[in-house]
């Protein structure tokens, strides 16, 4: 191998430095970094997937299987990139993957010798017993690809969206010619390129002017051009994703969605190797490739030169490296000779022919033909068609606008070929390199019966990963009809499906990962929390305050100390996300009463009502407090988390099954912050910062409007804590002034894990901490107002159901126990105590009692509200522990405290 | 990229029941996907109504009159942000069509996740309409996004 003196794309006044498995190398701008490998004599770069074969570089594209790089060092590294699409860049640094410690020297080739051990399915027929997860682990390891990075990706990914009239896949000469005449209509344009240079195969050949067509595109300003950008994927409505290679200190890459009004696919075709034994060793490449790396980056990859071929398309890659001054032999099996073998081990050294010679050579370049690129078209759910003139599959009937031209379309000029799909001899005859399918393989599949090309891609793994089928597909499926007597248009081919070429994670996620991963809310008195200690965490889309630790104080002892607080005193809860929803209208009780388990049309006026709300099914989705502010109006509060959720649900009702009501949904979560004023203290503190409702005429569960402290506000008497409690809503933009109104007159701030701690012991129901997704109303004790309801609602019909009706559900109760808090999970065994064995419930919520100063916690227990008093075995993690079945309410069962 | 919020606005949420974008009695609101200096459509029979603070009373008047309409007030949900931001950043962050927000002309599409508005100024300025609890988020989303 050599640098040629003259010709080719590069520029040779400049040096570029590299590193390859820590030895230095030089090359020059327009190389790729398997130009610059091969023009530096490496030609071993790798080991194979499953045998860990040596490999060298076999094509200049996107079809390479061997030259697979890790790039980069520390958290930046990308393992898995082609050599061949790696514009070389001063100071790149490269390694190989999937060896160790060397390609040269890899201690894992002794899979080699074990081979006849692992054909194709192996894995389906050993490692089964005891579990094949006992050896996943070290099977992936000495097998598979490069290894990820550790750590958080350091670099920046973006998205972008963009509508054309055109857009052009592929700048090669098919490429730009129907880029430039679909810009003559004035129509947008966008041509998009893998490469860095725009010209494909005229980058190399000759009778087009690459460089010509782009100065003739640039000009026009309706056509834009995207160089290293690939276009992986064709989906409906002609929507493409591409990913694109971006420079500089900004992001790493741009993950576009493409929108055109039509599609020119003009994405070539690619050479097929010989299936010939040893055609994967270093030294073996396609011809075309060879050609390319003459023409384009004037690297002669061998001196000695042995062209395989099945068809004319070879002669000119013949004539290319004979040019520049190698000694080539031409091998035409049309002939009646064959290139039987490939001698050599870490390189070729030889070929061996089918008539007994052996030709010694440092290159073999070969060519079973050409694949026209029809992956993208496959994927737009177009059908392909087998064409005998090119003995290749071509793109056929369309279902989305696209044209598709050039060699892609199948336009390969004077081919003539005889296909030889397999070449007769011994030895690994590799069909897809990079997942070490050979020839026998598919013979295997064959078999045992796995003749449909869908059961034959998985069963041997053809044309998965790296090579999409870019190389292996025609050539296998091919072997396949031979072996069972059918021709490639009968065998047919897989369906392609996105990622054309690998994608990564990073420009699959864009910029939405770390703290931007899911939207979080904050309150509107957010800074407010932080200046008071604030514990944060996310519950639901919510930032909200934990608990206010004070001094040193752990979360837990915050907690309950800010519940007792609450029990003797008055406390300030933000309630600010608790879901907000108008539902106006002639119609809103009716629709109210479809809504909810409980009736919302006998409601009077300034007045509030707790429902649960249903699904379908009959069970429990949500819960809230509802108030009638008019005749013709209700707030709805649902919970935090369901704000959103709830709104949808009621105007998918609404369009698509209740049109006949007058209603409309208005969400107003976020107008309105509310800050709960609880505890015994709470109606002298709300007295002492100014308001003007008459709080001795303002009852449990009733609505006042009025003026707070001098803000215009909305009161309900409603209460999560067993106290009695003053929510207060003022505009959003007033929730810091009354926080901190509130907070200076002695209210205490207290954060979810006390309102938890105060909801249990009055075994108050929280939604989807208590109940999941087969809890009804009876389950918990809220099915006295069904009976009574006279209309419909959402789930009624499902209360019907045997399955509802069966008298060991589990069931809503306490549990007592006076030793240890018990873990929620924790599960209350069967009548044997058996562990495993079947289950008699759960602990859904559990906390130590600030108030009885013991711990308590509801469960879900199988006839939970007939064993009251019963002692129940629970297990959870290892441990057992006892507790007593009680009534939920452990504090106040009368209510008094809250209607005081 | 500059992002800075309209102040001192009164802005209230109108649905018309029946679920006909029909005529409100009283209002000029306009039709889908178009927008006003004083009123933007979001939807069939949905719009927002934007007036100085200094006309919350006189709107609130005019709302009450209003036949066939509902409303509440969001003033204090929604945020309006004054973006520095090229109409086509947001075509390329978002996929929509320029002409579908440029002035006199409102669309709704989901950014980094969070429901938004964009529409036009008087002065040809881009707003950028959301929930205030989500500002956050876009803005930090949108430091990392272009």
């Amino acid at each position: 191998m050599m640098r040629l003196s003259h010709g080719g794309g590069i520029d040779r006044s400049r040096t570029l430095r590299f590193r390859f498995d820590g030895r230095d190398y030089a090359g020059h701008p327009g190389d790729t970094l398997a130009s610059a490998l091969l023009a530096n004599g490496v030609r071993l770069v790798g080991r194979s997937f499953k045998y860990h074969r040596p490999r060298g570089i076999m094509a200049a594209g996107v079809e390479e299987t061997n030259a697979l790089m890790r790039l980069g060092e520390g958290t930046r590294a990308e393992p898995n990139l082609k050599a061949t699409q790696v514009p070389l860049v001063d100071g790149l640094v490269a390694a190989s993957v999937n060896c160790w410690p060397s390609p040269r020297f890899d201690l894992r080739a002794a899979h080699q010798i074990a081979s006849p051990l692992f054909p194709a399915g192996f894995y389906y027929k050993t490692f089964i017993w005891p579990a094949w997860h006992l050896f996943e682990g070290p099977i992936r390891r000495a097998a598979g690809l490069g290894i990820a990075p550790g750590g958080p990706d350091p670099d920046r990914y973006v998205h972008a969206h963009a509508r054309y009239d055109v857009v052009v896949i592929g700048a090669g000469p098919a490429g730009l010619q129907a880029a430039r005449a679909a810009a003559a209509s004035g129509e947008t344009i966008l041509l998009v390129e893998a490469d860095f240079r725009l010209g494909g195969s005229a980058l190399w050949r000759d009778g087009f002017d690459p460089d010509a067509a782009q100065v003739a595109l640039d000009a026009l300003p309706n056509v834009t051009i995207l160089k290293r950008t690939e276009v992986f994927g064709y989906y409906d409505h002609n929507a493409l994703a591409a990913v694109e290679q971006l420079e500089g200190a900004g992001p790493r890459q741009r993950l576009w969605k493409l929108r055109a009004g039509r599609v020119i696919l003009a994405t070539g075709a690619l050479e097929r190797p010989l299936v010939f034994a040893g055609n994967d060793r270093p030294g073996v490449m396609l011809a075309s490739a060879a050609q390319a790396y003459a023409r384009r980056f004037g690297v002669l990859a061998g001196k000695r030169v042995v062209v395989a071929t099945n068809n004319d398309g070879a002669m000119e890659a013949a004539s290319a490296l004979e040019a520049a001054g190698a000694q080539v032999t031409v091998i035409d099996s049309r002939a009646g000779i064959f290139v039987t073998a490939a001698k050599g081990a870490l390189g070729v050294k030889a070929a061996r022919l089918s008539d007994g010679r052996t030709l010694p050579c440092d290159l073999i370049a070969m060519s079973g033909g050409w694949s026209p690129v029809a992956h993208l078209f496959s994927q737009s759910g177009g059908s392909l068609r087998y064409d005998d003139s090119i003995h290749a599959f071509v793109p056929d009937c369309a279902v989305q606008p696209v044209t598709v031209v050039g060699g892609a379309a199948g336009d390969l000029g004077a081919l003539a070929i005889a296909p030889v799909w397999e070449v007769p001899g011994r030895g690994k005859k590799f069909v897809d390199f990079a997942n070490d399918v050979t020839a026998r393989d598919i013979a295997i599949a064959a078999s045992e019966n796995y003749v449909s090309v869908e059961h034959l891609k998985r069963y041997t793994t053809l044309g998965m990963g790296p090579d999409q089928g870019k190389t292996s597909n025609v050539n296998g499926l091919a072997i396949l009809g031979a072996l069972t007597g059918r021709g490639p248009q009968a065998v047919g081919t897989t369906r392609f499906r996105p990622p054309y070429s690998p994608v990564s994670f990073g420009a699959l996620a864009g910029p939405l990962v770390g703290r931007l991963q899911r939207p979080m809310r904050y309150l509107p008195a957010h800074g407010w929390h932080v200046a008071r200690g604030a514990r944060f965490e996310e519950h639901g889309p919510w930032v909200r305050p934990t608990a206010y630790p004070l001094g040193g104080e752990s979360w837990e002892a915050a907690a309950l100390r800010e519940a007792a607080m609450a029990r003797s005193g008055a406390v300030l809860f933000d309630s600010s996300p608790l879901g907000k929803i108008e539902v106006c209208g002639p119609d809103a009780a009716r629709f109210l009463d479809r809504i909810y388990v409980g009736t919302a049309s006998t409601l009077k006026v300034k007045r509030a009502r707790y429902g649960l709300m249903l699904n379908e099914h009959g069970i429990i989705v949500d819960d809230g407090v509802f108030v009638r502010l008019a005749e013709d109006r209700f707030l709805v509060h649902t919970t935090s988390g369901g704000a959103d959720r709830i709104a949808a649900m009621m105007d998918e009702w609404l369009q698509c099954e209740w049109t006949d009501l007058d209603v409309v949904i208005l969400p107003s979560t976020t107008q309105w912050a509310v800050l709960t004023v609880s505890g015994p203290a709470a109606r002298d503190l709300v007295a002492e910062i100014g308001i003007d409702i008459d709080l001795a005429d303002f009852r449990h569960m009733t609505w006042r409007t009025g003026r707070v402290a001098g803000f215009e506000a909305r009161v309900l008497r409603a209460s999560f804590t067993g106290e009695a409690s003053y929510e207060i809503s003022v505009g959003a933009r007033h929730a810091t002034a009354l926080a901190t109104i509130l907070h200076s007159a002695g209210a205490l701030p207290i954060g979810i894990e006390a309102l938890m701690i105060l909801r249990t012991e009055k075994g108050y129901l929280h939604i989807g901490v208590d109940t999941d997704g087969t809890t009804t109303p009876d389950d918990v004790g809220m099915a006295g107002a069904i009976a009574g309801k006279a209309s419909d609602f959402i789930g009624r019909r499902s209360l019907l159901r045997s399955e509802a009706l069966r008298t060991d559900r589990l069931q809503l109760v306490g549990l007592a126990s006076d030793s240890r808090k018990l873990p929620v999970g924790a599960h209350v065994l069967g009548p044997d105590r058996a562990s495993p064995g079947p289950s008699d419930g759960h602990v859904t919520s559990s906390v130590d009692s600030p108030t009885l100063g013991r711990p308590v916690a509801l469960a879900m227990v199988r006839r939970g509200r007939s064993r009251f008093g019963e002692t129940v075995h629970l297990y959870d993690m290892g441990e057992r522990m006892t507790a007593t079945i009680v009534d939920p309410v452990f504090v106040d069962k009368a209510g008094e405290r809250l209607r005081a | 990229m500059g992002l800075s919020p309209r102040r001192d606005l009164c802005v209230f949420r109108v649905k018309t029941v029946g679920r006909t974008a029909g005529p409100v009695s009283g209002l000029d609101l306009p039709p889908m996907g178009r927008a006003t200096s004083t009123a933007i459509a979001l939807g069939p029979g949905d719009w927002l109504l934007i007036a100085p603070e200094g006309r919350r009373t006189a709107l609130s008047e005019q709302l009450a009159a209003a036949s066939a309409a509902y409303a509440v007030d969001v003033s204090d949900a929604l945020v309006f942000l004054l973006a520095n931001i090229d109409p086509a950043t947001v075509t390329r962050l978002t996929g929509l069509d320029a002409a579908r927000f440029g002035r006199g002309y409102a669309a709704t599409t989901r950014l980094a996740g969070v429901p938004v508005t964009f529409t036009t100024g008087d002065d040809d300025r881009l707003q950028i309409i959301l929930d205030v609890s989500n500002a956050r988020h876009l803005r930090s989303y949108l430091e990392s996004a272009l």
